[in-house]
């Protein structure tokens, strides 16, 4: 069988009940991965920005992209410092660490 | 990721998210995350996953997150802990897993013989969990 990650659904689910409303929220999600918590949330929002430096995640993450979500989601094979000195300041309504401290 | 890293690192994150916005932190707790066998749709506990620098970098996260807080930088709103759960269909499996995604977990060498026996045992089905505690903290930017 394939590896399964939370299939449970946990994971969405806290997320869901300590954010509250995604809507028309602009997020930064530092550490995105393979995309697997990205992909549960983001239709909810205006948009995401997706950061993560270890390149075979972000490989994975563009190969399962979800054709709905290319409008909404972007991903950058990046570490913060570097995304930080191009991005603007106070430009986010949420910020998410997903495993990434 | 040293204690240093964490603090500058949120310290950058603080300077991303607008006055007002939201830092949802998400990282495992120092608990010990465990290896299930899941035998004929029942749970058996087979062993704690030891960690090469022994959990530490979770506490040092919490810290750091604190720190903030200490600072003013972001107010702390509430918390709360999910179980992460990852299946896999067998020892070697978890094992690969691990390798990739977890390089300092530990997994003592007797788990396969465990598994093993388990595995003679199941009529109708067997996976392998990972069950860990996780922490998930929502602060205000301030």
């Amino acid at each position: 069988m394939p590896i399964l990650q939370d299939p449970e659904e946990n994971e969405i689910r806290a997320l869901l009940k300590h954010t509250g409303s995604f809507e028309g929220k602009s997020v930064l999600e530092i550490g995105c991965g393979d995309g697997r918590l990205t992909w549960r949330y983001a239709g909810d929002t205006a948009h995401v920005t997706g950061i993560d430096p270890d390149t075979e995640r972000y490989q994975r993450a563009l190969a399962d992209f979800p054709t709905q979500l290319k409008s909404k989601v972007e991903l950058h094979n990046i570490g913060l410092d570097d995304f930080a000195d191009r991005a603007h300041t106070d430009q986010f309504d949420i910020a998410i660490l997903a495993w990434s401290l | 990721m040293p204690p240093e890293r964490m603090v500058h690192a949120l310290e950058t994150v603080h300077s991303l998210i607008k006055p007002g916005g939201m830092l949802i932190d998400i990282h495992p707790g120092v608990d010990k995350a465990w290896v299930e066998v899941r035998v004929n749709g029942k749970d058996y506990f087979l062993d704690v996953i030891q960690e090469t620098d022994d959990y530490i970098e979770y506490q040092q996260a919490s810290d750091a997150l604190a720190q903030m807080v200490d600072r003013k930088l972001f107010t702390f709103e509430e918390a709360g802990k999910f179980l992460f759960i990852i299946h896999a269909g067998s020892m070697d499996e978890m094992r690969e897993f691990l390798s990739a995604n977890w390089k300092d977990a530990v997994l003592n060498d007797s788990l396969d013989g465990k598994a093993r026996e388990y595995f003679s045992k199941a009529a109708e089905s067997f996976e392998i969990l990972i069950r860990q505690e996780i922490l998930i903290t929502r602060f205000r930017r301030n």
